[in-house]
């Protein structure tokens, strides 16, 4: 049975109203044959509702939870444990979990129940990259005839849920250009073996004895290690593009989600390496988050990546390239994050060239989310598709003149982004 | 979990309650037993038809038809202690049926434990009835609203406590 009660409350349920609208029919049918019979038919009906009200909790009813996502890739396990806190009991709870749209349910939830605690396993699959966050499962005490529902409070948080290419975590070897000073940066004469002093950092484990900077750590008590400009990386900015496409609204917003999660992939690549990252959202006007590096930049993108939908209102491609000037320097390597869809979307590379951001476009194929020929397929949709894929590929073509384009067909492997930026940029040979 | 998809011989099994003392009074004190026997059939059918096919309302809609058999039955049948008892049981079976039918694995603990209120209630109204024959029918309501208006004292002291004042913080300077 399932029942719903908002946390806190207490509702009867419909089966309740349903039970006490019978017995006061009986009733007045008692009342109207002049007989006593319905009598004794409509008092269990309207005494067991205040029976199950009287057995439920009396204060505010709540429970301890538990839980964690297992797995990698695209598998999603959900495991976790709910114990009531006394007086309830976990025979009469019962527990609804709130899937993400996005992801599919591999197999049914399976719960098991000992006296004193729920556990409970969700298998779940992302059929794509994604950012989601997985609300948490509403626990509801019910009484076993289900007429009376309390809502149990939970105090855990819901899950979020990270699930980019595996490869972003490699893109910390990437060397980028270095754009400008950090703030209170002073470039430091006493150039050591590499390059300038930046700063004192607490010691990782490879660190070697060379690197550790013994004086800070006996005036601290804790191992510090010497920071050089040439292990940090420069800075990158990753940007979105909000706007809707010829593709329709369903593979628009898919495309959007894999661009999310590839988005916060890549940031928390060159994040872990101390790399300074922006980001911008542009829809209708660009939302920015400056350059910035550690971990609270890493949350202040995935906070920006969670709220970001497509515009409903698209803005013109050079809004973007101008308004970039607001909160990025010049020369700062970017990433366009663009499906291609449209020729517009073209444009946006062209503004950014221009405006002097050397952009790199990570460009997620919408060509998977069309159906695969089966065997069975019409001439006129293969014809259809391969039609498909020839624009895509002279999309793609085009966009090449402006700047560099990694077409991001498997959404699970970011190898061929990775590849293109471990590869040393070559001398043009045009001479511009 | 969903109501679709219960399986007919459970749902079946579920009515048993309800439908046993219904035939009962069918069969024994119904003047048409046949025409009884059938209506208590039809009222089961509708109830797990209506269970199997309406996937979000059938829970609750499903006992109308056996509170309907219920319904007509109580008023049909002659006075008298057994048929009392018997339509009180087919009530009790009927709420069970809300249960029985819903849950994947039957705990008879949880389930008696909640039925202890209304059988109790139902026992004190019919052994008023039975104690005191002579006046049955005003004995038997003042019975139904003693009976009542106790359950509603018990759980206006159960639930209604009025939660002890928290003591004022002073302010801090």
């Amino acid at each position: 049975m399932s029942a719903t009660a908002a946390s806190g409350t207490r509702t009867l349920q419909p089966v309740a109203l349903v039970v006490l609208l019978g017995g006061g029919i009986l009733l007045a049918l008692a009342v109207l044959s002049g007989s006593p019979v319905p009598v004794f038919a409509a008092l269990p009906l309207l005494l067991a509702p205040v029976a199950a009200l009287a057995a439920g909790p009396k204060a505010d009813a709540a429970a301890d939870l538990s839980w964690a996502i297992e797995g990698g890739g695209a598998a999603i396990d959900v495991r976790g444990t709910l114990r009531p806190r006394a007086p309830l009991d976990a025979e009469n709870l019962s527990i609804r979990f709130y899937r993400p749209p996005a992801l599919e349910e591999l197999r049914p939830p399976k719960i098991v129940r000992a006296p004193d605690a729920i556990e409970f396993e969700l298998a779940w699959r992302a059929p794509f990259p994604l950012l989601a966050t997985i609300p948490r499962p509403e626990v509801v005490w019910q009484d076993p005839l289900g007429l009376v529902a309390f809502g149990v409070t939970l105090d855990s948080p819901a899950l979020r849920l990270e699930r980019f290419p595996p490869e972003a975590r490699r893109l910390g070897s990437v060397r980028l250009p270095h754009t400008t000073l950090q703030p209170g940066e002073i470039r430091s004469r006493n150039v050591g073996p590499s390059g300038d002093f930046f700063s004192v950092r607490a010691a990782g484990p490879t660190d070697t004895p060379r690197q550790i900077n013994w004086r800070a750590t006996a005036r601290t008590g804790r191992l510090l290690a010497n920071d050089y400009y040439l292990e940090r990386t420069g800075d990158i900015v990753l940007l979105l593009d909000l706007r809707p496409s010829s593709l329709g609204v369903v593979r628009d917003s898919t495309l959007l989600a894999i661009a999310r999660a590839g988005a916060l992939g890549i940031a928390s690549g060159f994040l872990s390496e101390k790399a300074r990252v922006g980001l911008g959202l542009f829809d209708e006007f660009l939302t920015a988050v400056p350059l910035g590096s550690g971990r609270i930049q890493r949350y202040r993108i995935a906070q920006a990546l969670q709220k970001a939908t497509l515009a409903e209102t698209p803005g013109p491609s050079e809004r973007l390239a101008v308004s970039m000037r607001r909160y990025f320097p010049y020369g700062v390597t970017t990433v366009l994050l663009s499906p291609l869809a449209d020729d517009e979307a073209l444009l946006v590379v062209t503004h950014l060239q221009r405006r002097g951001y050397p952009t790199v476009v990570l460009s997620a194929s919408p060509m998977p989310l069309f159906a695969s020929p089966s065997p069975n397929a019409s001439p006129e949709a293969e014809a259809a598709l391969r039609l498909m894929r020839l624009v895509r590929r002279r999309r793609i073509g085009e966009a090449w003149r402006v700047g560099p384009v990694v077409d991001w067909e498997d959404y699970w492997s970011l190898a061929p982004f990775v590849r293109f930026l471990s590869t040393p940029a070559r001398p043009s040979r045009g001479g511009a | 979990m969903r109501p679709v998809g219960v399986p007919v011989p459970r749902l079946l099994a579920a009515e048993l309650p309800a439908l046993v003392p219904l035939a009962l009074l069918a069969v024994l004190w119904a003047s048409d037993p046949i025409a009884a026997l059938g209506l208590v059939a039809g009222a089961a059918a509708a109830a797990i038809v209506i269970r199997r096919l309406v996937p979000d309302g059938g829970r609750e809609f499903s006992a109308i038809p056996l509170l309907g058999a219920v319904a007509y039955l109580s008023i049909t049948v002659p006075i008298g202690p057994a048929t009392d008892g018997l339509v009180g049981i087919s009530a009790l079976g009927v709420l069970a049926w809300f249960a029985l039918a819903d849950a994947q694995e039957v705990r008879p603990g949880p389930l008696l434990g909640a039925m202890v209120l209304p059988a109790l209630g139902l026992g004190i109204a019919l052994s008023v009835s039975i104690l005191f024959p002579v006046a049955r029918q005003s004995v038997g309501i003042a019975a139904v609203l003693l009976v009542g208006a106790l359950a509603l004292l018990a759980w206006s002291l159960l639930q209604g406590a009025p939660e002890p004042a928290s003591e004022a913080v002073p302010p801090s300077l």
